[in-house]
Formats: structure tokens, sequence, C-alpha cells
């Protein structure tokens, strides 16, 4: 079987470059994506649209569920732009690669109403999620993260988003294959990151090793690529418009109706962060504002 | 729960079952400057949001040119452009005056309309009478042949229509619509583009009546041949139902289910209950279908027609599992129909408590379309319809089936977020 794809993501074809053995194995199968290793680094073959840096997007969207067709540990062959696993090939020869986009943040002109709006839209669409999933932002955990690393910083003690503690409670919280508090880190930290340099204060990055002690190999692998400004193109979206203010809510809501709750998760993870940078910049009360949507729902 | 979720549930819940326990009952004829509230001389209704003549696309151009040509304001089609353009003929949509038509869905004042009286709510809903497929107004043909049909209509059909509900009147509250379309969902109709069971099932109600009438028999045996011969003589009291279930569940504070889906072949546009007559719009879609011969993609017009507003009221094209048979006039397969149905039970309130599908175990239809849910499973409200030529006076070229853009439910999500959540 033949499998065509039509992207690669900037890290899937560095990894692949790079390989020394130019060997993998697959760690993953889902029905429609499967994920693969070389070298210890990840590398994600799906038939979903979204693009992303560590992603092989595949021509065909249908297809039999890849459960079906390869099994884990199988061994995966790159030569001469085909990877070969088992009796499966994923066609690399006419691929378009899905340049990495630099997330840098050098002003932040979404407006507080827009930011306001953001949480009361995600709120709503929250209160759809069925009750035998996590609601992050229900946790004490999640509580805990705003009471030491959100509210310190936005009023001013910014080394409060460097200790690891905090994260460490959220990393892995939750069921499902990334688990809520892993998604909402990544969008935390990918806004985080992207506006330290513009806003003069230091960023935070999680360290891989404490990050694969904490959740799965496949989650904590986005989650370590997402904070260092790796993220797919519904990410990249939502962060970018933060910067002109245009087409804020947009994204938001392109990016929320991803997965069970990881599309609301990352969402929540970059209206946290972007409310509270605002707040230190603005000195107005815009995260007491954006939070409280949310209180209102415990 | 949170004061504004249990809002939305408390009003969500309300609307929907509103809306299930509708009772619209064709009470009456009459014609529309008559009937319609608001409708006035020189002044047309068309379907969909409102639009400008600059902005007016093909076949509705061709429909409010046909309907200035049969009200007699004008000789010739220049000439009725000419009162189009300047605002001596002025247009608005059919929904700001309770009323529906399918397609261009073009009433002006002398045309006869059927009104639909839900005993439930009180409301009331209009449409006009069906003139078949191909070259009529609702596709934008407005030849000698269409206007000619259209005035045969008001002269020999309409009266014998009026007669048929007066008689029915002298011995029960009307026709009750909704029993009707129960059953002809049992029997393969979807209720949109697929109407053989409902308009059989209404001339055997109807038949008795018509035939205890004072009207002339060559008269009753023309109309009964038209409407027999015609699969679409029920959908204009079948929107006018639905119009009746919808304006139910409409204008409920805190409601984020929608209430008019129509399109005028320029753009689509929704109503959400808790915001009101406002509407939301974007480009419409060209539908994907099967083409009369001839024709092909290319030669078709945006979508149009209020007819959407059948799976706004939970049937319709969302009810396309109970109508295999539909797929040979609107493309796909019987797979497609079944999974259509079942993808809208992702973004409705709920099922219907009286419309139900035999194959699917005689589940209720997906009904109570919550913006919400589009938003957050980013599936779209996916209809079946008919397709116009683009071009003014060619008339119908195909069926099929198309979706709405999804810009319409952000815009409204947006919208409600700013009227409750700041």
């Amino acid at each position: 079987m033949i499998l065509k794809a039509r992207y690669i993501g900037c890290l899937a074809k560095k990894f692949l470059t790079e390989s020394s053995k130019k060997a993998g194995r697959i760690r993953i199968i889902l029905p429609n994506t499967f994920y693969a290793e070389f070298d210890g680094n990840p590398i994600v073959i799906t038939r979903k649209r979204g693009r992303a840096p560590l992603n092989i997007n595949l021509n065909q969207s249908k297809g039999e569920p890849f459960q079906r067709i390869i099994r884990p540990d199988l061994r995966i062959l790159l030569k001469d732009n085909i990877l070969k696993i088992g009796n499966v090939m994923v066609d690399l020869r006419r691929v378009e690669t899905y340049e990495c986009v630099k997330l840098g943040l050098n002003s932040l002109e979404v407006s507080d109403d827009e930011l306001i709006k953001a949480s009361f839209i995600l709120s709503r669409l929250y209160d759809l999620v069925e009750e035998k999933f996590l609601i992050i932002y229900r946790t004490s955990q999640f509580n805990d993260f705003l009471i030491d690393v959100v509210k310190p910083f936005a009023n001013g003690f910014e080394d409060a988003v460097h200790d690891p503690g905090p994260y460490r409670k959220l990393m892995g919280l939750g069921q499902g294959f990334t688990p809520a508090g892993d998604d909402f880190l990544s969008g935390f930290l990918a806004t985080l990151n992207a506006s330290s340099k513009a806003y003069g204060f230091k960023g935070f990055f999680l360290n891989k090793d404490d990050i694969l002690s904490s959740t799965s190999w496949a989650s904590g692998m986005l989650l370590y690529y997402s904070q260092h400004g790796y993220v797919g193109e519904g990410v990249s979206r939502v962060i970018q418009s933060l910067r002109d203010g245009v087409g804020f809510l947009d994204a938001l809501m392109d990016l929320a109706k991803v997965g069970h709750t990881s599309g609301l998760d990352l969402s929540l993870g970059i209206l946290i962060a972007s409310s509270m940078i605002l707040n230190l910049i603005r000195g107005k009360d815009i995260l007491n504002r954006v939070i409280r949507q949310f209180l209102n729902n415990f | 729960m949170s004061a504004i979720k249990e809002e939305v549930e408390k009003a969500n819940k309300e609307a929907v079952e509103r809306m299930m326990e509708s009772e619209p009952i064709w009470v009456d004829m009459g014609l529309a400057k008559d009937k319609i509230p608001g409708m006035k001389d020189y002044m047309l209704i068309h379907a969909g949001p409102p639009v400008t003549w600059e902005r007016v696309a093909g076949p509705m151009k061709g429909a409010l040119i046909g309907a200035v040509l049969y009200e007699g304001w004008a000789s010739t089609p220049e000439e009725a452009e000419k009162m189009l353009a300047s605002g001596e003929v002025r247009f608005e949509p059919t929904h700001h005056h309770n009323a529906v038509g399918p397609m261009a869905g073009v009433i002006s004042p002398s045309m006869p309309v059927y009104e639909v009286h839900d005993k439930k709510w009180g409301n009331k809903a209009y449409s006009n009478m069906n003139e078949g497929i191909g070259k009529v107004l609702r596709y934008g043909a407005y030849s000698k042949e269409v206007l000619d049909r259209l005035k045969w209509m008001a002269e020999v059909l309409y009266p014998v229509l009026k007669a048929t509900i007066d008689e029915i009147r002298s011995e029960k509250e009307g026709l009750p619509f909704k029993p009707l379309i129960a059953q002809a969902l049992q029997m393969g109709d979807d209720c949109h583009n697929r109407y053989y069971a409902t308009t059989y099932l209404f001339l055997k109600e109807i038949t008795p009546y018509m035939l205890r009438t004072n009207i002339d028999k060559k008269d009753l045996i023309e109309a009964y041949k038209f409407m027999a011969a015609n699969p679409f003589t029920t959908l204009n009291l079948g929107m006018a139902s639905a119009k009746a279930m919808t304006l139910a569940a409409h204008n409920i504070e805190y409601c984020t289910i929608v209430t008019v889906m129509a399109r005028n072949a320029t753009d689509t546009g929704i109503w959400v209950s808790g915001l009101g007559d406002r509407w939301f719009t974007a480009p419409a879609p060209i539908p994907k279908g099967v083409w009369f011969p001839g024709y092909s993609e290319k030669d078709a017009s945006g979508d149009l027609g209020d007819s959407s507003i059948t799976e706004t009221a939970g049937f319709g094209g969302f009810a396309m599992a109970a109508a295999p048979a539909i797929v040979s006039w609107v493309g796909g397969s019987v797979q497609l129909a079944i999974e259509t149905t079942q993808k809208m039970y992702e973004i409705t309130y709920t099922k219907h408590k009286y419309f139900q599908i035999p194959y699917l175990n005689f589940q209720g239809t997906p009904t109570g379309i919550d913006i919400r849910k589009i938003l957050k499973t980013g599936i779209v409200p996916t209809i079946n319809t008919g397709i116009a030529h683009k071009e003014p006076g060619v008339g119908q070229i195909g069926a099929g089936i198309v979706s709405f853009p999804m810009r319409l439910f952000k815009d409204a999500f947006k919208a409600f977020a700013e009227k409750y959540g700041l």
C-alpha cells in the first residue's frame, strides 16, 4: 500500500534528514494518525489536514484505520524519499515543506474586549464538554497554577513563571492522547515564550526529561516543541492574531474545535498567557476579568 | 453550573420544546396583500437575507422582474428592471413578514398565499403556491409560459384551494400539517426536496372537501391533475409550517438555537433566537449536485431559497436518512444520506419527539441547530436544494446538496458574546 504525502513539517524533515541510521520505529497508532520515533525524535504521520512542524500530512483524508494496517514497534526505513513500514510505503517524493513560522510577538494589539469575548466563547464551548472529560479550569491544579504563576506574573513578579513546580502539577493531568494539562501548558508556554523578547522578560522552557517523567512520550514531545514555538498552524494563527488584533476570535474558534477538549485547552492556555502579559503591560484588570468568566463556571 | 450556562440551557430547552410542540394548521388562502403583514402595493418579498439591486444575482433578478411583469407594473423586462433599480418597486426578505418562499421565493401583492396558523402558540406564517419544476418563476424564469402558468394558478388553482379550505373549515379547524410531515417522513420523504408522499397524503385529505365545493368540475379536474403531477405541491405548505414552528422558538433571550437559515443566491443568512432579527450573512455557496442534461456547475448560481427553514425545524436534509430515494434527485449515495442525518445529530440540541426515521430505529430527527455545537464540532448544517441557472430567465438546472458557511455561525457567536458576555 502506497500512501502519498502532501506536506512535511520543518522538524519532521529535519529529523529524517539528520537521522543517522535512516531508520526508526512505530510508537503509537491511532485510527488516522501514527507516531514514529527517529533517533528519539517524534514524527507524526496523519490523514488529518492541520499542518505542523512534526507532521507528515497524507493526501488521503479517509482510509482503513491504521491499527489494521501497521502494528507498534514495526521498523521504519527511509530510502529514496520513501518511508517503508512493513507493506506500507509513505511516498515523500513530491511533498511540500510546511516551513516553521517564527512565533515572535513584537506587540500585542488584541483588545481587552476581544479577550473577554474569547473567554466567554471558550466558557460556552466548555459547557458542551461531557462530564466524563476533565475540565481543566475546574481542577485544583489549575487554580494553584493561577495563584502561583499567573497572578504573581501579572502583578509584576515575573520570576513566578520560572518555577517548574506548578507546571509539574499540570503535566499529564487528564485523560486522552494529549492530557488537558499538557495542552493547556503548550498554549501557555508557546505564547509566553513568543512574547518574552519584545516585552523584556525571561521566558521559561520545561526540561525534556522533566516533561517525559510527567506525561506520555507523544504528548510530552508535542509540549516540548510547542514551548519552543514549534506549533501547528491552528495554534500559530491564534498567537499571530494576538499581535495585530485582527481575526483573533475567528482563529480561536477554529482551534477550539480540535479533539474532545484539546483545542479548548490549547486556546485557554493562549488566552491565560496573553491576558497575564497584557495585565503586566497595560496595568488594567484584564486577567481577573478573563478568569472571572471561567470561575463563574465552578 | 454558572448563571449563563443555566440560562442558555433553559433557553435552548424552551426553544426546541416550543418548536416541537408547535401545531401548524393550514387555515386559509388569500392574496398576499390581504394576508401577509406589512405587504404593500409596489412591494415584493423574496427569499434569504436583504440584498440591494446592485448585488442581486441572476435567478433572483429574473424572479423579481417576472413578478413585476406578473403584477402588470411594467410591460417589458427592461422597464421592470428600471423600476426595481430605482426603488419604485421595493423588495424585502420574506422572513421580515413571517413568510417563506422556495428558491427565489418572490411573492407579489396579488399572488395567492397559504396561511398557516400555529394553534399552540398563535403565530401565523405564509407561503405561495408551488409552480412545479424546471422553467418557473422561483428559479428565475419569466417567459410567457411562466407568467401564464402563474395567472392560471391565480385564476383556477387558487379558487379551488380557497373553496376547499373553506369547506374544510366548515367542519374542523383546518388541515393540521405536522401529522402529514410526520407520516411522510415514514413513507420516504425528507420534506424538503422529496414531497411525493406528503403530496399524496395531502390530496387524500383534501379531495373529499374539493368535491364538496361548488367549483366547476373542469376546473376541479385541472387543479387536481396539476397538483397530482407536481411532487412539490406541498413544499410551500411544509415550509410555512416549518416557519410557524421556528417562529415559536424565536426571540428567546440567551438562546443559541438557529431560527432562520435562508439564501438569496448572493448571500446566505441566519437568525439566532437569542439575537432577534439580526442577520448574519456570508456569500452563498454553489451546491454540488445532479445536473439536468446540458448543464454543469459552471452554469449554477449561488444557492437560494427559504426552504432551509425545513432543516431549521428539524426535517428536510436533516431527515435524509428517512428518504433514501432522494439521492436519485440530489446526488450522492444512500450511505451519504444516512451519514448526513447522523452528522446533524452532533450539532442539534435534541431528537424530535414527533418526526421519526424508521431506518434509524425510529429515532427522532436532529432538531434545534445549536451554534455552540457547530463551533465545537466544526460541522456545519447540510441541506439538500434545487439549483438555478446563474442567468435570469433560464430556470432550474439541477438539484444537489449544500453546506452553510462556517462564517455565519462564527459571526453569530461573536455577536452572542458581545450581547451576553461583556
